[in-house]
């Protein structure tokens, strides 16, 4: 046999054995193991993640000098009207949010939450299993399950794994996961199906009217806003519709987030 | 040598700040690039590492990018002997 052969043998045996040795550490000690090696990672790379946001941030700041100048008025003329209209849906939105909250006091239904703020150090592009990095951890009093949210109202996943100064999140659309979901301000119950990156999937009987724009909650004390309706598809042979939601967020843009630590609820 | 820690270098900069199928592509090139690219297998270790989500992923198993980085190491080494321009 020659040389070349013996090599590709060589490289298979090689590879068998590191499958073997990988399934057998994955199933007898895999979460510690695990745990202990992702910690380290994470430590080396967490300095890294922040030096790379700065340069980020940096470098977008220089790039309006790009724009010319009539590009940059059209875009800022946009942003106005924007925010102008934002202004007036805050305003009803502040005013039914302070009824809800009066009204769960009357009820004896007070629910408090302690908040930590966080910079996104890595976003789910970067990873194949729709994971975001953020930069607080043990150091924070971050814990396993506790909630991550945007704009204090979107949800968008729970603190998977944490570590000394960083904690990974899973979001709440990773493919795989489910979720107990309502439309129609809790009137449809219904299962959302993570799809990733923001995107959920439900399925309902096609006769059950939805429309394009419809919020998808998660129930519980507080509104807890996983998307809206982007798309229906309703096939003419199925009794079933598939609906598409979507998160509000652009989580390629994501700077911040906010962790709640810890949250109680009030009943008396 | 030099050209190789650069590669090494710069598969660890896409794992951290580029996209992973930007990770993948880079890691496929120098694989067929360069003899014997084990980097390749630690690289994959390494996104399974930071990123790794034991729930979930993309085709329900754990480990993916670990084990498919395996897999793909030795289709390219397989790939290598059957192509003409590693066997002249």
């Amino acid at each position: 046999m020659n040389y070349r052969q013996n090599n590709i043998k060589r490289n298979i045996l090689v590879g068998i054995f590191a499958l073997m040795v990988l399934v057998s550490v994955s199933y007898f000690w895999g979460g510690t193991i695990y745990y202990g090696i992702s910690a380290a990672a994470h430590y080396v790379s967490e300095p890294l993640w922040k030096a790379g946001s700065r340069v980020s941030n940096t470098a977008s700041s220089y790039a309006g000098f790009l724009d010319s100048k009539e590009t940059l008025k059209e875009r800022n003329d946009e942003l106005e009207q924007e925010i102008q209209e934002l202004r007036l849906k805050l305003l009803s939105k502040n005013f039914l949010l302070q009824e809800n909250k009066e009204l769960k006091a009357m009820l004896g239904r007070v629910s408090e939450r302690d908040v930590v703020l966080a910079a996104v150090l890595s976003k789910p592009n970067n990873s194949p299993y729709d994971t975001l990095i953020i930069d607080i951890g043990k150091d924070k009093g971050v814990k396993e399950g506790d909630k991550v949210f945007v704009e204090g109202e979107i949800v968008i996943g729970t603190i998977q794994e944490v570590y000394a100064y960083s904690s990974k999140v899973e979001l709440y659309s990773s493919p795989g996961l489910t979720h107990n979901a309502t439309l129609r301000e809790g009137t449809i119950p219904a299962t959302a199906y993570g799809k990733g990156v923001g995107n959920f999937e439900i399925t309902l009987p096609r006769d059950i009217e939805i429309a394009l724009g419809d919020v998808v909650t998660i129930p519980d004390t507080e509104v807890i806003v996983l998307g809206s309706v982007l798309y229906i598809g309703k096939d003419p042979n199925s009794p079933f519709q598939k609906i598409l939601v979507k998160s509000p967020i652009n989580f390629s843009e994501l700077r911040w987030v906010e962790v709640v630590v810890s949250s109680f609820e009030n009943t008396n | 040598m030099i050209k190789r820690i650069i590669a090494d270098i710069g598969i660890v900069l896409s794992i951290l700040y580029a996209p992973w199928w930007m990770t993948v592509s880079a890691g496929v090139f120098f694989a067929f690039y360069f003899s014997n690219y084990y980097e390749l297998i630690a690289a994959g270790a390494l996104v399974d590492i930071l990123y790794g989500n034991n729930s979930t992923s993309l085709i329900h198993i754990p480990f993916v990018f670990s084990i498919g980085s395996i897999i793909f190491y030795f289709s390219i080494q397989f790939l290598k002997t059957k192509m003409r321009m590693y066997n002249s």
